[in-house]
């Protein structure tokens, strides 16, 4: 009778019919008065989203503190009411050091186990049979565990505890490595530098991921490409690239999104758009409202100034989906792209309060004050950012990028600093570096920082167009350092790159005059500098004191 | 139908050669046609085996130049070859005057003409200077023709008659301005009649039967008198150069463009060879006079069968879901299209007209500016952006995108049925009659400029409510006949009227005081309802049975044709049986006023006024005494 109860309630639950579920739930409890089923009731009104009442339900048993499962689904039930503080009191505020702890000495003896099991073929087997079930209650409770630990750090998240919050979520994935809802949090919001996320990855346990039956660790090692796969690809390309390519070969996963957005990201970090945006359309292709996806193809069509698609995307997604940040951030990022700063402003910090972890508004928030060159609310704004995600050294670079255009060089240099601390090898960061030392007047130093980002985007095999910038600052930087020729031969190579500016005509034209005696070709080349821009001042006034000295030599 | 590899590479080398030939003699758009139709076959998956690449490769090789069949042309064509080389670079660099005159100087052709006495019209300028050389120089002239293959022939006339359409073009000015009064004409057509005329006349045999040409001297006549609206005589040739040369996609365009009724089309497919041209052409034309039906649809599944990728039979799926109306199939169908070309502004018009009746006004931005990014000054740009700017109600920047995409092409219908449209919307109704009848006028088969006039005459109202009536029912006959028509082959099938056609033409004829013309007009509009086969309901039957005779060669041919379903409840219809209650109790029918309201009340529209009848009927009845009164309450 009670089996057959329990079956048909389970089945009405698979099957989303919440009110069959209630109602045998309920006649099941009443019969048996188990904790378990007790704890199954309450999750189906959990399910139907009747969160007080599953509450009151599980108070009213006692049942939070007896059952730890039950005191999970207690807290969450408050954080969905959005009442963290007495979510915090059920979880209870101690790290679950017991669970921590057991870890390692279970591990110790998964390894004799496995170790053994390879000697022998049948005995063992049987062996974990027999442990097998006081296996499952051991391991149900570290999920849920892990669980808390996890609930815990979104509280903390929500009171703007970051760092606490960050603890927590790696306690989670720490205790049970299957935890992937904080592991997912972790990486979502980048809350950890590049360094500390293959630090953290080393330090996970994933032999404790086993399938009955599979003695080799097929499992774990799966698990950990999986997770590899979404660590920043900054730090250590080559692994990320082996997990990419053992993941599409062996298990089939070529085109799964996840695996693909975690590419398209690869690329779009170094700078290669459409390859990018052509991955991301692929993934829309087959799931046009897969929301993971869109910050990046919003970013990719951005780049590349593809206002129309935006408008287009823009307007689907607020029609359709008007409930996720994402949509309001196509707008934000439509207008900004058709230099609507206020409209693009007003969508941005809609999309940001609508989910304030969502990275992506916030820098686009705060990408609009600098647009207007309201540098101060740009860097609050950044700061915000920063605080957020602190994994990431994109907040850091805008912030010194800031800095220096209040020509605040020592704070820029220290932010800058920061950021590459968190990520080494970005050209657009060594670039910016190389700037501040040129305005310090170091030539030589920011000489040596573009060589560097020039010879990074070569490695990272960048479109050549990203890094013209790079390579003008780079002639500018021997100009200064007083090496003609190189700067000459550095914007040749940029005008042969399809970089025509009238700026690099004249500083052409400043270095002839400064290698003296040159009048003549100064004199042409600012003049081709007026062709492009005709009201170019100093390209004008170069050419007035050009000619003066023309003039002066015929005379 | 399939076909095998052997009939696929046939046909690819046939398409091959169609587009060889096209380019030859510079008719850009078949041979784009045929190309696209070319890489449409799914190429066959050749294994990388060397011997059968190399095999393969010269079996196509000797497509590339398009060897000619006929010995004596073939001499012709190598004698002139450096000749014809430079009248094809002239035409490329779309100096016509100067390509004609390679072949064709002036003086030959002066010395074709003038000898004629009766010719009359006045023919360019060539007149003063070919006087020296008439008389006795005439016969020496045509040989001259004649000694000019068939494809410098063609090359040479077809230049000369671009030369006369831009030049034309250009007389017209503004597009409605002062000067575009319809009278600009073309001059070099009677040049090029009077050559071609002699030239078929050197080729008639003692029979009186012409000697086979190859189809492109044939096309251009056709092109010509159709031009000169001597419609059979065009038609004859044409489909003489369909049977000579089938891969001309152009020649099918003229020949659809003079078709107007599905069983002119029907007696031409019987003339017609039976290939696979033919076939598309069938299609085409069909969707030229607005059918849909399971046939069109399973012939043009067989083709996209054969040519998968075709864009060109894709946007034929467009439209036939189009005018079936199921709009969202055609704009799913064109926008995949879109995303499979996204560089391809043929019919993207069409596109545009279904988003704006869709009132997707994101996606029409997002066309408007794909296309002016791709082309800013295509017709078909030009008519997206207008449609664009007409649905954000900015009706002056409309009508001014409508005359560019006319200034770029005057042929351009859609431009000029929206053009009336927008002159409406601007309350300029004369602009708008005008533009309406410049529709008409470029299409006969289009019923939305039809509507449109006789919507505007009523706009009108003071002369023209007879006039309106007529532009009406043309309408009516350009929408319904089409369908009456396709029930040629499935009896199945019936004719329907547009409701909304139906109910405006009642209105007319309410306000023209013809009381019992606009009772049969409305009825006939709730009539579409059900549709004429609602047989088991005895309502509809037993109003087209007392339907006067004045307006009932639709209305009888509607009610005789079994047909499929109604429209359902629409506005119009709901419309007019308001007004037909109405009409009752003025006439103090009150049980059919009572239904009539009874059955709005339950349609749900306009409920409020249905209810008050109701009650008016039920004071009225109830005074009288009735017995109508219960009958609507049972209702």
């Amino acid at each position: 009778m009670e089996s057959f109860l329990r079956e048909w309630r389970q089945d009405a639950l698979n099957k989303a019919q919440y009110e069959s579920a209630i109602f045998i739930g309920d006649k099941l409890l009443a019969l048996t008065n188990d904790d378990n089923d007790a704890f199954w009731l309450a999750q189906v009104h959990f399910a139907t989203g009747n969160y007080t009442r599953a509450q009151a339900f599980l108070s009213k048993q006692d049942l939070i503190s007896r059952n730890p499962s039950c005191q999970y689904l207690a807290a969450h039930c408050f954080i969905k009411q959005s009442r963290y503080d007495e979510a915090l009191a059920v979880l209870g505020e101690g790290k679950p050091t017991h669970l921590l702890l057991n870890t390692t000495t279970k591990r110790k003896t998964q390894h004799i186990n496995t170790r053994s099991a390879a000697g022998a073929g049948r005995g063992i087997t049987r062996s974990q049979d027999r442990r097998d079930e006081p296996l499952d209650e051991e391991t149900a409770n570290r999920r849920f565990g892990a669980a808390m630990c996890y609930l815990r750090g979104i509280c903390y998240a929500k009171q703007n505890a970051f760092d606490r919050a960050k603890e927590c979520y790696k306690d989670a994935v720490r205790i049970d490595v299957q935890c992937f809802e904080a592991f997912q949090q972790l990486m979502k919001n980048s809350l950890m530098s590049p360094d500390e996320e293959w630090q953290f990855l080393e330090s996970l346990d994933f032999d404790s991921v086993v399938v009955p039956g599979d003695s080799n660790s097929e499992a774990s090692e799966f698990t950990r490409m999986l997770y590899t796969t979404r660590l920043s690809k900054y730090r250590n390309p080559e692994s990320f690239t082996t997990a990419c390519e053992t993941l599409s070969t062996h298990y089939n996963l070529a085109s799964n999104p996840d695996l693909l957005l975690a590419r398209a990201d690869l690329l779009y970090t170094q700078c290669r758009y459409k390859d990018a945006l052509a991955i991301t359309e692929a993934v829309l292709e087959e799931d046009k409202y897969n929301f993971s996806i869109y910050p990046l193809h919003l970013a990719c069509l951005f780049e590349l100034k593809m206002k129309n698609s935006l408008f287009l995307i823009a307007h689907d997604l607020a029609d359709n989906h008007p409930e996720e940040p994402c949509a309001w951030l196509a707008v934000g990022i439509y207008y900004f792209a058709i230099d609507k700063i206020a409209e693009a402003r007003r969508y941005f910090s809609k999309a940001s309060m609508m989910d304030a972890h969502f990275g992506p508004a916030w820098i686009g928030f705060a990408h609009t004050f600098a647009a207007e060159g309201e540098h101060d609310q740009a860097i609050s704004a950044y700061s915000t950012a920063a605080r957020l995600f602190m994994g990431t050294h994109l907040p850091q670079v805008f912030l010194g990028m800031q800095n220096h255009a209040l020509n605040n060089m020592t704070l820029a240099d220290e932010f800058l600093k920061t950021a590459y601390g968190l990520c080494k090898t970005d050209p657009l960061l060594l670039n910016e570096m190389g700037i501040v030392y040129y305005h310090q007047d170091r030539p030589q130093d920011a000489a040596t920082l573009f060589l560097k980002a020039l010879e990074v985007a070569e490695d990272i095999d960048a479109e050549p167009q990203a890094w013209l910038s790079a390579r003008t600052n780079l002639a500018h930087a021997y100009r200064r350092a007083k090496k003609y020729d190189d700067a000459l031969d550095q914007f040749d190579e940029v005008l042969r790159q399809d970089g025509k500016d009238a700026a690099i005509f004249a500083s052409k034209g400043l270095i002839y005059m400064e290698q003296g005696g040159k009048w003549d070709m100064a004199v042409e080349v600012l003049h081709q500098a007026l062709a492009i821009h005709p009201q170019d001042p100093i390209a004008t006034e170069l050419l007035n004191k050009a000619l003066e000295e023309t003039a002066g030599m015929l005379v | 139908m399939s076909l095998n590899d052997r009939e696929k590479s046939q046909l690819r080398s046939a398409l091959q050669e169609a587009v060889v030939k096209c380019s030859e003699r510079c008719l850009y758009q078949s041979s784009k046609w045929a190309a696209e139709l070319l890489n449409a076959i799914p190429e066959p998956e050749v294994p990388l085996d060397d011997s059968r690449l190399s095999e393969v490769s010269s079996g196509y090789a000797s497509t590339v130049a398009a060897p000619n069949m006929d010995p004596a042309e073939a001499i012709l064509e190598s004698n002139e070859i450096s000749k014809y080389l430079l009248a094809k670079s002239l035409f490329d660099c779309r100096e016509y005057d100067r390509c004609a005159a390679v072949f064709l100087p002036e003086t030959t052709l002066t010395g074709v003409i003038s000898p004629k006495e009766t010719n009359t019209t006045p023919k360019g300028k060539g007149k003063g200077k070919g006087k020296a050389t008439t008389g006795n120089s005439r016969p020496r002239n045509g040989q001259a023709i004649l000694k000019i293959s068939q494809r410098s022939l063609f090359l040479s006339l077809y230049a000369k008659f671009l030369s006369g359409e831009k030049r034309k073009d250009e007389d017209a000015e503004m597009v409605m301005g002062p000067q575009d009064l319809g009278t600009c004409r073309n001059k070099q057509l009677t040049t090029i009649n009077r050559v071609l005329d002699i030239w078929f006349e050197s080729r008639r045999t003692g029979d009186g039967e012409y000697m086979d040409g190859q189809g492109w001297l044939e096309y251009l006549y056709g092109m010509i008198l159709a031009k000169e609206k001597n419609e059979d005589q065009a038609l004859y040739w044409l489909v003489r150069s369909v049977h000579m040369f089938p891969m001309n996609w152009g020649c099918w365009l003229e020949m659809t463009s003079l078709i107007t009724r599905v069983d002119d089309l029907n007696r031409v497919m019987t003339r017609l060879p039976q290939n696979i041209v033919s076939f598309m052409f069938h299609i085409h034309t069909s969707l030229e006079l607005y059918q849909h039906d399971a046939n069109l649809a399973n012939s043009l599944d067989q083709l996209l069968n054969i040519f998968p990728s075709s864009s060109f039979l894709m946007t034929c799926n467009a439209l036939l879901s189009y005018h079936a109306k199921d709009l969202v199939a055609a704009e799913q169908n064109f926008s995949h299209l879109l995303s499979l070309h996204p560089y391809r502004l043929d019919s993207l018009d069409h596109y545009s007209n279904i988003l704006y009746v869709m009132n997707a006004r994101p996606k029409l931005a997002f066309l408007a500016h794909l296309c002016s990014n791709v082309d800013k000054f295509r017709p078909e740009s030009c008519v997206v952006i207008g449609n664009y700017y007409s649905l954000l109600s900015l009706h002056e920047k409309a009508v001014q995108y409508f005359r560019r995409a006319l200034t770029l092409d005057r042929a351009c219908l859609s431009a000029w049925t929206l053009m009336g449209h927008e002159y409406v919307e601007l309350k300029n109704t004369h602009a708008a009659i005008e533009s309406y009848r410049r529709a008409v006028d470029v299409n006969r088969r289009d019923y939305r400029a039809w509507y449109g006039l006789g919507q505007t005459y009523e706009v009108l109202e003071m002369h023209a409510n007879q006039d309106g009536i007529k532009a009406l029912k043309r309408a009516l006959l350009a929408d319904n006949y089409y369908e009456a028509g396709s029930s040629f082959e499935s009896a199945a099938d019936s004719m329907r009227g547009d409701p909304e056609i139906l109910l405006q033409i009642a209105g007319m004829y309410d306000t023209l005081g013809e009381v019992e013309d606009a009772k049969a007009y409305m009825e006939m509009c709730v009539a579409q309802e059900v549709g004429p086969a609602g047989g088991s309901q005895d309502e509809p039957v037993a109003i087209h049975r007392d339907s006067p005779g004045g307006g009932s060669d639709d209305a009888g041919e509607g009610s005789r044709g079994a047909g499929t379903e109604g429209t359902g409840v629409t506005a119009a219809t709901s419309k007019a049986r308001m007004w037909l209650a109405r009409f009752a109790m003025r006439t103090e029918d009150y049980a059919t006023a009572g239904r009539l309201a009874n059955e709005l009340c339950q349609d749900g529209v306009e409920v409020e006024e249905a209810k008050a009848l109701i009650r008016e009927v039920r004071s009225r009845t109830e005074s009288a005494g009735g017995d109508g009164a219960a009958r609507g309450r049972a209702s």
